[in-house]
């Protein structure tokens, strides 16, 4: 790895993870990544075990071929190039070609590394249900990996409705080699055109400088695809964080109180605040509805496993929101107690947490009671 | 009810005391201008009087108070009404929009403008807003941190009009600001600061003569003792 191609992979690093904590509070990270890694390896451990029962049997293996070709892909072959490059080190060709290589060989272990494990994964449908040999499956991994390569390549040269076609021939091939025609002579033929992609790649991506421009956009392109992919989720934050409105659109919209009993003033700023600021609605009700629908899915006994973890992030998510409302120089002008705070944030709690998460196993209850 | 402020250290930053010996009283029916150039000192004294940033060493006795900030502090999610609401629930009084709440909207022309979002209000608008907030309810002291600014000549002329009522009701009003032409027809008393320290206190009469200017204006009073400080 290039010294510079390390420097930009750090400041990339850097870039992702302070858009990531920026949006995420290390607890709610913790409640729901380690919890979901300790459901999801005992979800597939009992998926394996009882795989030979399982409604993986009636997926015929050509199904399975034809949609791994379809949906693995290499995004970019990643060049780590700026658009400042085309002042500076464009003059340099060898520090280019070097970073160029650098980043293909970057990309393509990386994409061969996600590929592998997606396979092994997979690898107990392939050998328990359709007896496809380890041999065997080595050599589809080949075909993937060529495939996914050949295709990029072509996404460089080819209009959109070309790299459709193409990617369906592809598709075919792929398919069609591994089925029918004998391991030896299908990996013969993916090695060579593996071999036949990365010299074309050396020759015109590489080498060349002719594609500068658009390597540049596609590279500036996944620089910021985590970003790209968190607004697309949840577009309430492209927006700022003040809204823009000259007054409330709907609920509540004449100013009226949310609360008749007049002692009830910070739960009045938390709930209209809830309501009126995207970012806290929304990551609320998508807590609660991804919570709601694990709990239904997952098999009985990772069920009160679901509500205790939807119990502490929707907890740990709705104190830190009471927290950044307390925060705000407001409060600088109006005089409230310690008791007036505890008493507030222990009823919101209860109406925010323990109310739908009660309700959660209400339902979960009778749902099973009936079933 | 008095203020009384005796600060010997206050308003740290990075462990160095900002003001430093600010001592003085403002008594009930009384209006006491802090006059002070840019940085001096007069709203870090404020707001190491209501707590908002820390005395080291010394005692304020301050009863309840209307306040009016440096800026104007607006919540982005409130509409007007919902901030005049706020502010009577938390004082714990059941009606917002009180007979004074009405009076006060319709003398700084915002009646209009109850249900909108005072963040997207003008300047001007805003700083209006937190006059009305401060006004709101009756105190016995009142705080304005440059109470003008931003402020139209009507606004200005109704808010002199207010302060007026105010001290004959027998509040003490503590106001810093800049309009020292204003300052010196309304006030009764000046508390004129530099470098977070008191340079001289007292009626335009009993400053003059500690200048020894007969007819001097309190830009000239406070240029004076500024040099004469700076020359010690």
């Amino acid at each position: 790895m290039t010294s510079l191609l390390r420097q930009r992979r750090k400041l990339e690093r850097s870039y992702n993870f302070k858009l990531l904590a920026n949006i995420i509070d290390w607890t709610v990270a913790l409640y729901v990544v380690v919890p979901a890694l300790v459901i999801g390896f005992f979800l597939y451990k009992d998926f394996i075990l009882n795989i030979s029962t399982s409604w993986v049997i009636h997926i015929p293996l050509v199904f399975i071929i034809v949609l791994l070709f379809l949906i693995t892909r290499i995004e970019t072959i990643r060049t780590y190039l700026q658009r400042a490059d085309r002042l500076f080190l464009i003059q340099n060709r060898k520090q280019m070609v070097r970073l160029k290589q650098a980043g293909l060989y970057w990309s393509l272990s990386k994409h061969l590394t996600l590929l592998s494990s997606a396979l092994a994964l997979l690898a107990p449908i392939f050998i328990i249900v359709h007896h496809v040999k380890i041999f065997e499956l080595l050599i589809l991994l080949l075909l993937l990996f060529t495939n996914n390569f050949t295709n990029v390549l072509l996404q460089l040269k080819l209009h959109k409705w070309q790299q459709l076609v193409s990617n369906i021939f592809m598709c075919i091939l792929g398919t069609v080699c591994f089925l029918y025609v004998p391991v030896i002579i299908t990996a013969l033929i993916y090695l060579i055109l593996l071999v036949f992609c990365t010299s074309y790649y050396n020759r015109h991506f590489v080498y060349s400088t002719k594609y500068f421009d658009q390597q540049v956009e596609l590279d500036q392109a996944a620089f910021y695809k985590w970003q790209s992919l968190l607004f697309q989720i949840a577009p309430e934050l492209r927006s700022q964080l003040v809204p823009k409105l000259k007054k409330p659109r709907l609920l509540w919209k004449n100013s009226k109180r949310m609360f008749r009993r007049s002692d009830y003033f910070i739960e009045e700023i938390v709930c209209k605040t809830m309501l009126r600021q995207k970012q806290y609605l929304f990551g609320y009700l998508r807590f609660l509805s991804m919570g709601i629908g694990l709990t239904i899915i997952v098999p009985s006994w990772a069920k009160i496993i679901i509500l205790v973890i939807l119990y502490f992030t929707l907890r740990s998510m709705m104190q830190s929101v009471i927290q950044q409302i307390f925060e705000h120089k407001i409060w600088s002008i109006f005089q409230v107690t310690n008791e007036q705070i505890n008493a507030a944030n222990s009823r919101l709690l209860k109406g925010f947490v323990n109310l739908p998460v009660l309700c959660v196993f209400v339902i979960l209850v009778i749902f099973t009671l009936v079933n | 009810m008095t203020i009384n402020i005796n600060i010997h250290k206050g308003g740290y930053v990075e462990n160095e005391a900002i003001i430093s010996n600010i001592e003085f009283q403002v008594n009930s029916g009384e209006l006491v201008g802090l006059i002070g150039s840019n940085g001096a000192g007069k709203s870090t004294t404020l707001q190491a009087m209501m707590g908002v940033l820390p005395i080291v060493d010394g005692q304020v006795t301050i009863g309840n108070y209307g306040y009016v900030p440096e800026r104007p502090i607006l919540y982005e999610y409130f509409t007007l009404w919902e901030h005049i609401d706020f502010y009577m629930r938390v004082a714990g009084k059941e009606n917002s929009l009180t007979n004074r709440a009405k009076e006060l909207l319709e003398i700084f022309q915002l009646d209009h403008k109850l249900h909108d979002y005072p963040t997207t209000f003008s300047k001007g608008m805003q700083q209006k807003v937190m006059l009305i907030l401060a006004f709101l309810d009756k105190h016995s002291t009142y705080i304005l941190d440059e109470p003008f600014m931003g402020l139209d000549p009507q606004a200005m002329r109704k808010l002199l009009t207010i302060l007026e009522e105010l001290k004959a009701q027998g509040a003490a009003i503590l106001m810093s600001t800049h309009a020292l032409d204003t300052a010196e027809k309304i006030c009764d008393r000046f508390i004129l600061i530099d470098h977070g320290r008191i340079l001289q206190q007292g009626t335009l009469a009993s400053l003059r003569l500690a200048v020894k200017q007969d007819n001097a204006s309190l830009l000239d009073i406070f240029d004076t003792l500024l040099e004469e400080n700076h020359h010690d």
